[in-house]
């Protein structure tokens, strides 16, 4: 008897030792002293470093007063879905980050920051700046930015006597011919044409927008048909690499060799820096024509408040001195960890790395031919759309006009339907 | 008179011996089924904690409102059974894992008993042998997905597959990104039985050395010439209970497959896209609507639907080869 | 005399055909260990070159060093992974030991009933109760908690059959020494049944770590926070990320699979006596 009782004395305390102590982890650190709690989230960058980073804006912050208490988490995984079930449950953190989209707006879960900006909004990117405002109120402080370029290797154009490509056809071209071997001469990601940004560059080099500020559909034409077609036959060409095991949002594939040409993004640079020193350079994706624009994509990523949190002073007092007054922690932030395009032209002008060729290419693009992806009407359905559309002339052989007007449609009834729930007014 | 008599008799069960006896029964009755529960209460309270109560709770999340929350509020009936039944994603789900169960099953008790079977032949280095076949068990789904997605099956010509066709002046095939032809079988069926064959090797092995020699011997008076007919008459009959318990557990862990299509199939940015919408089993669909979506309510519905049709798909099976359990 | 000729002949070609069979079977089934070492030893550009390189030109150890490096995920990784597997097999043994003896030599009206609903959880798969022991899991505040992934997985039904089996065709006459000895239940089993139960409790408290060490889905239901990853989390999680260090990530699997090739070799024989055990299901 009394052996069972210590026995079951035994287990009772390891299990309980378990679920309290030393056992949970470095968990977050409780309540202290009496401060506020603030939550903050943020998605996994992948970039080394990021993850202190946050931690440590956070850490400062709390060092430097005593009525706040930031906590920081990283979010791995999806972190759109986690965020979008969180503030639904009515359960979200207190200070978040989003790309630029209506959905959490629209829905009312972000708190309008105008009031945070002061003086400092002029320096602020206005594209940006518009990219979350919604009926003339601004709904967070832009962070970062970025943009995304077409790289190619200067020795294997030149070797194949080829120029970088300035329109569609070009590119097709110089694709076909730097294909040689087992190397391919482009890679789009592993979806091909469509890909993530890919369907919106196709609209865009006609000269076209998606949506317009308002929301109207504006590519429902014949200059989309066309953008189609040729991009149906860059797909079908055969020269574009595929099945890499790294997608387009890591510059291996170009840095091995693997192939000429990548479409990857800014936060690419370091890392083809390093492997390659001076064999690349970058170009906006081509115009379709001589009718038509370069173009390239931005989007950035923006520091918004919960408006349901119950201490959203303090959580815009926290946004405010980090992303609108601690400039040091921003220029870190948007220059240290991997390349990214800084959202204030005084970080702009105070980092002359961004001047050079060839992060100029990239800070040029964004204000010559960077279109904004996402905005406050468009949603995941919305591109899915286009990517469908594209997805099936490319891949289907359908016919291109009736694949844009489907989608078209759709997108129009998205943003009707978003307009009409809107509970933000 | 009778009450005489019932005092006498009330007075004999009063006696002080048998009391005493009953005493004692009673006590080691009591004894025995404290020391039953202190040996199997342990067990006994982690299963109900751990089992029991899910079951039970998985039922009520079924028929509740249970987004984002795991108490529901609202008692919704069928609706969650009838969102996921009516999701497609999770119909071709089904589908899909149905048909991996029906080319796993047969592949492993191919392998492993045909392993098993060649082992057993040869003289020297046997043990050898089985260490190779079965050393792939110290590799879990996610190292074993890792070498198959990235090296084994990679889409380019750096890829081992890749490369061995190039040798035959074959371009390189889209192992796990290709929709047509559906590649991926190949990555996602050969991963799994690398690992598992082994085991099961060692069972048929088991059930092999339990066939007494003398059967061998009399079969061989009865007419029997050579290894084929061996095998078809004797062998293969024999190990008929091995194959069963192969098969059963095969198929069951065929249907909650989850690791490999995860990691071989999965990308990035999240575990909803990419090529994960090429090849979903439900336990990823499942997995997808419990935390991502936060939908616990559809999610515990999908279970329900999900163990139901591996409990038919057992039965079937049991039918199929006539087992006795 | 002719005729044992002919049968010595093609019974040569035969097992001829079988070694080779076999030979390039076992090639064919260690060519996974080959490739992943191959990427943990070599560079970037060895690993992605578009003409396989079979051995890297330089042993790249220095791969193994950056699994190591500050802000790697996958020390406190592995370090989870051993405290769990660890403290999994103890309390499993421990727990599905008594259960199974209790069930096998003490008297109980009840006993077969118990024992019938334990075999009956069995039947349930893993699938129909993850989200609700998540439920169960959240409710007692061990999200994100080693705790978390421990605690449901240590009541194994599986291992009490096992012992209980064991148990009941333990010779009695030791038992009854025991108790003439003047042992309690629980005396004779600490002194005198559990140790000689060590080829049992060997087995499966290798094939309890292996897979426990092995595990996924539930360590990476329960694991959501970083910090309380098991080395499958990580390692799926790097897999991928946004930008992966090929020969470092297989770098990070070889040095996941060491504990378990280890492990496998010095106890290779009681886990292949295990696993024979299981096949009597």
């Amino acid at each position: 008897m009394k052996l069972t009782k210590k026995v079951q004395c035994a287990a009772l305390a390891v299990l309980l030792g378990l679920s309290g102590g030393a056992l949970s982890g470095c968990g977050s650190s409780s309540s202290s002293d009496g401060r506020i709690e603030v939550a903050q989230w943020y998605h996994d960058y992948g970039e080394d470093g990021t993850k202190e980073a946050v931690k440590k804006y956070a850490e400062e912050f709390n060092n430097s007063q005593d009525k706040i208490h930031v906590t920081v988490t990283v979010v791995s995984g999806d972190y759109a879905s986690k965020l979008n079930a969180a503030l639904l449950a009515g359960n979200g953190p207190d200070v978040f980050e989003s790309e630029p989209s209506g959905e959490h707006i629209l829905a009312g879960h972000v708190a309008p920051v105008d009031d945070l900006f002061g003086d400092a909004l002029s320096d602020f990117n206005q594209n940006n700046i518009q990219a979350v405002t919604y009926k003339d109120k601004i709904y967070g402080v832009p962070m970062t930015d970025g943009d995304g370029l077409l790289y190619y290797r200067k020795s294997m154009l030149q070797a194949a006597g080829v120029t970088p490509p300035t329109t569609l056809d070009e590119l097709i071209a110089a694709s076909k011919k730097l294909t040689t071997g087992k190397v391919k001469g482009l890679f789009l990601g592993n979806s091909g044409c469509t890909q993530d940004h890919i369907p919106q560059l196709a609209v865009w080099s006609a000269g076209n927008e998606i949506i317009d500020s308002d929301g109207n559909v504006k590519f429902n034409n014949d200059r989309t048909v066309k953008a189609f077609n040729k991009m149906t036959q860059l797909c079908t060409s055969g020269s574009l690499l595929q099945g890499a095991s790294t997608d387009w949002y890591d510059a291996t594939a170009f840095t091995s060799g693997q192939t000429a040409m990548q479409w990857a993004g800014q936060w690419s640079l370091p890392s083809v820096q390093e492997a390659l020193g001076d064999d690349f350079g970058v170009v906006p994706w081509p115009a379709l024509d001589d009718q038509g624009q370069p173009a390239t994509w931005y989007g950035g990523w923006y520091s918004q408040v919960n408006a349901a949190s119950k201490n959203i002073k303090a959580a815009k007092q926290f946004v405010k001195w980090l992303w609108v007054d601690n400039k040091d922690a921003q220029k870190e932030w948007s220059t240290k960890f991997g390349a990214t395009a800084p959202v204030r032209q005084s970080i702009i002008d105070d980092t002359p790395a961004l001047n050079k060729e060839p992060a100029s290419v990239f800070m040029e693009a964004i204000k010559k031919y960077g279109h904004l992806s996402g905005g406050v009407y468009w949603s995941t359905s919305s591109m899915t759309a286009l990517s469908t559309a594209l997805g099936n002339v490319v891949n289907k052989g359908a016919d291109a006009k009736t694949e844009i007007e489907k989608a078209a449609t759709t997108i129009a009834n998205n943003i009707e339907k978003t307009k009409a729930e809107a509970k933000v007014k | 008179m009778s009450s005489i008599s019932k005092n006498a008799s009330a007075d004999l069960e009063k006696s002080p011996e048998s009391a005493k006896r009953r005493n004692d029964y009673k006590k080691l009755r009591r004894r025995n089924t404290l020391t039953f529960w202190s040996f199997v209460g342990p067990m006994a309270l982690g299963l109900l904690v751990f089992v029991g109560i899910p079951i039970v709770w998985g039922i009520v999340l079924s028929f509740g409102n249970a987004q984002t929350t795991i108490t529901p509020t609202k008692f919704v009936g069928l609706s969650n059974y009838i969102q996921v039944l009516s999701d497609p994603q999770f119909r071709s789900s089904m589908i899909l894992v149905a048909i991996f169960a029906i080319i796993i099953v047969p592949l492993t008790l191919a392998f492993s008993l045909g392993l098993a079977l060649l082992v057993n032949e040869v003289k020297f280095g046997r043990g050898f042998f089985r260490t190779v076949f079965f050393i792939p068990t110290a590799c879990s789904y996610v190292v074993a997905s890792a070498i198959w997605k990235m090296s084994l099956f990679n889409g380019t010509s750096s890829g081992f597959m890749n490369t061995i066709l190039g040798w035959f002046g074959v371009e390189p095939i889209q192992w796990i990104s290709a929709s047509t032809p559906p590649w991926y079988w190949l990555v996602l069926v050969t991963v799994r039985l690398w690992l598992q064959v082994g085991l099961y090797m060692i069972l048929f092995t088991a059930g092999l050395q339990d066939i007494p020699p003398e059967v061998y011997e009399a079969g061989r008076i009865d007419g029997i010439r050579n290894k084929f007919q061996e095998l078809r008459y004797i062998t293969l009959p024999l190990l008929k209970n091995t194959t069963i318990s192969v098969s059963l557990l095969c198929l069951i862990g065929a249907f909650q497959a989850f690791d490999e299509f995860y990691n071989v199939l999965g990308s990035a940015s999240g575990s909803g896209s990419g090529n994960l919408s090429l090849a979903m089993p439900p336990l990823v669909y499942l997995y997808n609507m419990a935390f991502s979506s936060q939908n616990y309510g559809v999610g515990s519905a999908g279970a329900f639907i999900l163990t139901i049709v591996i409990v038919i798909f057992a039965l079937l099976q049991g039918k199929l080869t006539g087992s006795k359990k | 005399m002719k005729n044992r000729h002919r049968i010595s002949a093609s019974r040569v070609v035969r097992q001829t055909l079988i070694y080779l069979l076999l030979i390039i079977l076992a090639i064919i089934f260690l060519v996974p260990f080959y490739v992943m070492l191959r990427n943990a030893l070599s560079t970037k550009a060895e690993v992605t070159s578009l003409d396989w390189v079979w051995f890297p030109k330089e042993l790249q150890w220095q791969n193994f060093a950056e699994v190591f490096e500050d802000g790697s995920i996958f020390p406190q990784g592995l370090l989870n992974s051993a405290v769990i597997s660890v403290i999994q097999i103890v309390l499993q043994l421990a727990i599905s030991a008594a259960a199974g003896y209790g069930l096998a030599r003490v008297p109980y009206r009840r006993r077969n009933l118990v024992f019938a609903a334990f075999l009956a959880t069995m039947m349930v798969p893993t699938a129909v109760t993850f989200v609700p022991s998540f439920a169960v899991v959240s409710a007692l505040g061990w999200v994100s908690t080693l705790a978390g992934i421990i605690v449901p997985g240590i009541f194994s039904v599986f291992s009490v059959f096992l012992f209980r089996q064991f148990f009941l065709d333990f010779p009695d006459e030791l038992e009854e020494a025991g108790r003439l000895d003047g042992l309690g239940p629980w005396g004779v089993f600490f002194r005198i049944v559990l140790p000689n139960a060590k080829g049992i409790t060997v087995a499966l408290g290798a094939i309890g770590f292996i897979n426990s060490w092995n595990a996924f889905l539930w360590p990476l239901v329960v694991g959501q926070d970083e910090h309380s990853w098991t080395v499958q989390v990580a390692l799926s999680s790097y897999l991928n990320s946004y930008s992966v260090d090929f020969p470092v990530l297989f770098a990070a699997a070889v040095t996941s699979i060491i504990p378990l090739v280890i492990l496998f070799f010095i106890f290779q024989r009681h886990i292949v006596e295990g696993v024979k055990m299981s096949g009597m299901k």
